[in-house]
């Protein structure tokens, strides 16, 4: 015979069990990969953070080789939401109006946009001087991950 | 040791919500299985699910580019691209995890797609992007003051509308290499002017060799100056008004690039052409600009220069105008330069930019041109002073002060903040200019400005609020208010003007 007393222990350790088993898990933090084709030249970690904010800004035009960067974006899907907050810090109308001032002088043609993480992975396989980024979750042998960043932080 | 950092990590921040929900539950709850889910558990599965209709849904959106068609681009083939560039519509959080069968009655058919409807637009190589702007504007000048019988009078000008641009620029990504970019400007609705036209060879990110007719790099605006629609203010700043040209905003051959540092970038270019008033002999002018970026690009720190390299002449006949250059029409030679510095941040939504620049002229005065411009355009006291050896003798060629020095100085500040608003960006905006030029004249058909030129000593300033509306990406409308100060016949005068500006972008813009 079970008492109400003992009912509220057992659930109470019910729940210290389950707290411990969610908080050990690894967490639930969004993370993004950064991707370039298998082909390309690029090594891992070879373009950092402030790097990635510069491509994606239009600061950044070129690799070192002289080639273009061709930059694969997805910045109305929730990856590139993300993206957005935790790395380039500016709304996407802003970084559209940066891409808008150097098309207008001819310094840059604009980024493609995709719709998913799925089409990235297709676009940047065939092109071995573009870049994207994708869910972490996404990521598969199709491309080559240079980058990984939390998509949480700021 | 890891259960405790997480356990840790869940009593802090977003978890701690979600703990004490279940602490309540567990304990309180009639049934264990009835457990609700907490708030944030409800973010992390919205996000999960969104992912994955995204991905989902990739083959239903069809304006977007799909999966079948990126299969059929080919990484290095021919490509056209869909009227309205890149922007497509792609999916939100909440289309994305909306049922297929709603998402797939509002989308296209995917194979209704062929490549040649596709937007690819800075993937694929031998791509033409086409795409441009036009603008009308609207301006009207209170209260002008005027010298009448030695007195100051005000009027109101008439109320004028333009047609300032109406830019369409072509680019060509060759290969990965090389470039071709023209820009067509038909200015006042009339005119046609090709702007710019040049190719682009880029060995590696460090050398780039720009040739044709070229926008210099020079500070942070004169590149940009034909992207009216995406800077604050109307009004580009003094250096570069077509008034008073400081230096000519075009060049012919230019070399740039940029090497990457542990933090930032830096920037350079050097360029020649065959100066302000074409090729003289033994001159050789030299255009260069240093700029260093950091903070992901959105600080700048930079400095740019000019020197003619000799005794250059204007690039207008005295009679035909403001020059297109830094050089006055009626002389004979002049031996100039220009340096300044600029600086940009970028915070938040903030931009805050200022610059300053100096021009010292040693100039050789044509006789008969200064008296023919001084018969014509009636300069003032202070005007004829610098022209005539004794101004009070009358304009002829042995009175003439032929050999002179003067400086042009001018410097801005520039600060705007953008909102983002459910009825699209609305941001305000100030700025403050200064221009001093004392060798200027007020009759623009004489090469003069009639902003410096009107002022008794040359210079003025200039103090503008305005805001920028832009309620889709590619429409933006402007409207400011611009106080002048000057010093006109021993006092100090005022007026102040409105101006509004319509721009729209059409083509494959981002």
């Amino acid at each position: 015979m079970i008492k109400t007393n003992d009912t509220f222990w057992i659930r109470f350790f019910l729940f210290v069990l389950i707290a411990l088993l969610w908080a050990g898990a690894e967490p639930a933090l969004a993370q993004i990969s950064i991707v370039t084709a298998k082909s390309a030249k690029l090594d891992s970690n070879a373009v950092s953070k402030s790097a990635l904010k510069e491509i994606y800004t239009g600061a950044k035009l070129k690799w070192a080789d002289g080639n273009k960067i061709h930059v694969v974006d997805q910045a109305d899907t929730e990856t590139g939401k993300k993206f957005y907050s935790a790395v380039i810090g500016k709304s996407v109308n802003e970084v559209r109006k940066q891409w808008t001032r150097l098309l207008l002088s001819g310094q840059a043609s604009a980024p493609l946009k995709c719709p998913s993480d799925k089409i990235v992975k297709k676009v940047i396989a065939a092109n071995p001087n573009a870049i994207g980024y994708i869910d972490t979750s996404a990521l598969d042998d199709t491309v080559k991950e240079i980058l990984r960043i939390n998509g949480d932080a700021k | 040791m890891k259960y405790y950092q997480g356990f840790l990590q869940s009593i802090h921040g977003m978890r701690t919500g979600g703990c004490v929900w279940l602490l309540l539950t567990l304990c309180y709850s009639p049934a264990l299985s009835q457990e609700p889910r907490s708030p944030y558990h409800g973010i992390n599965i919205l996000s999960a699910r969104s992912s994955l209709s995204a991905s989902d849904v990739d083959t239903s959106v069809g304006a977007s580019l799909t999966a079948e068609t990126a299969e059929r681009l080919p990484s290095q083939g021919p490509a056209t691209s869909r009227s309205g560039g890149i922007e497509a519509e792609t999916p939100s959080a909440e289309t994305a995890i909306a049922p297929a069968d709603t998402i797939e009655k509002e989308s296209p058919d995917e194979e209704d797609l062929s490549l040649g409807e596709m937007t690819i637009a800075g993937l694929t190589l031998n791509e033409l992007n086409i795409y441009g702007y036009f603008s009308t504007r609207f301006e009207k000048t209170f209260s002008e003051p005027g010298v009448e019988n030695g007195r100051i009078v005000k009027s109101d000008a008439p109320s004028e509308f333009i047609h300032p641009f109406f830019n369409i620029l072509l680019q060509h990504q060759i290969t990965n290499k090389f470039k071709a970019f023209v820009n067509i400007n038909g200015s006042g609705g009339s005119s046609i002017d090709l702007r710019n036209f040049w190719g682009e060879y880029s060995p590696s990110a460090l050398f780039n060799l720009r040739f044709g007719k070229i926008y210099r790099k020079f500070g942070l605006y004169n590149e940009i100056l034909d992207a009216v629609p995406t800077y604050y203010g109307i009004e580009p700043p003094e250096l570069f008004d077509s008034d008073h040209l400081m230096i000519s905003r075009t060049t012919t051959l230019m070399l740039s690039g940029s090497l990457s540092m542990p933090v930032g970038s830096f920037n350079y270019s050097l360029s020649t052409d065959n100066g302000e008033g074409g090729a003289a002999k033994d001159v050789l002018p030299i255009g260069y600009d240093l700029n260093y970026k950091f903070g992901g690009g959105d600080y700048t720190l930079g400095l740019s220069g000019y020197t003619s390299g000799g005794e250059s002449t204007s690039d207008i006949s005295l009679g035909d105008g403001s020059p297109r250059s830094g050089v006055l029409p009626w002389m004979a030679a002049d031996e100039f330069s220009v340096f300044g510095g600029y600086a940009e941040g970028k915070i938040g939504n903030l931009t805050v930019q200022s610059e300053y620049w100096k021009s010292p002229h040693t100039i050789q005065r044509d006789p008969a041109s200064v008296v023919t411009m001084i018969n014509g355009a009636g300069p003032n006291a202070n005007q004829l002073s610098r022209f005539l050896i004794n101004p009070f003798a009358g304009a002829s060629e042995v009175n003439v002060r032929i050999a002179d020095k003067y400086d042009v100085k001018t410097w801005y500040v520039r600060a705007g903040y953008s909102f983002e608003t459910k009825a699209g960006e609305i941001a305000p905006y100030v700025q403050w200019d200064y221009y001093s030029n004392p060798e200027t004249i007020a009759k623009k058909r004489f090469g003069g400005d009639n902003e410096a030129g009107v002022a008794d000593d040359g210079v003025f300033t200039k103090s503008t609020v305005g805001v920028v509306v832009r309620p889709i990406p590619q429409v933006a409308a402007k409207l400011d208010q611009s106080f002048h100060l000057y010093k006109l016949n021993g006092e100090d005068v005022n007026y102040w003007e409105i101006r509004l500006d319509v721009s729209l972008l059409f083509g494959q813009v981002f």
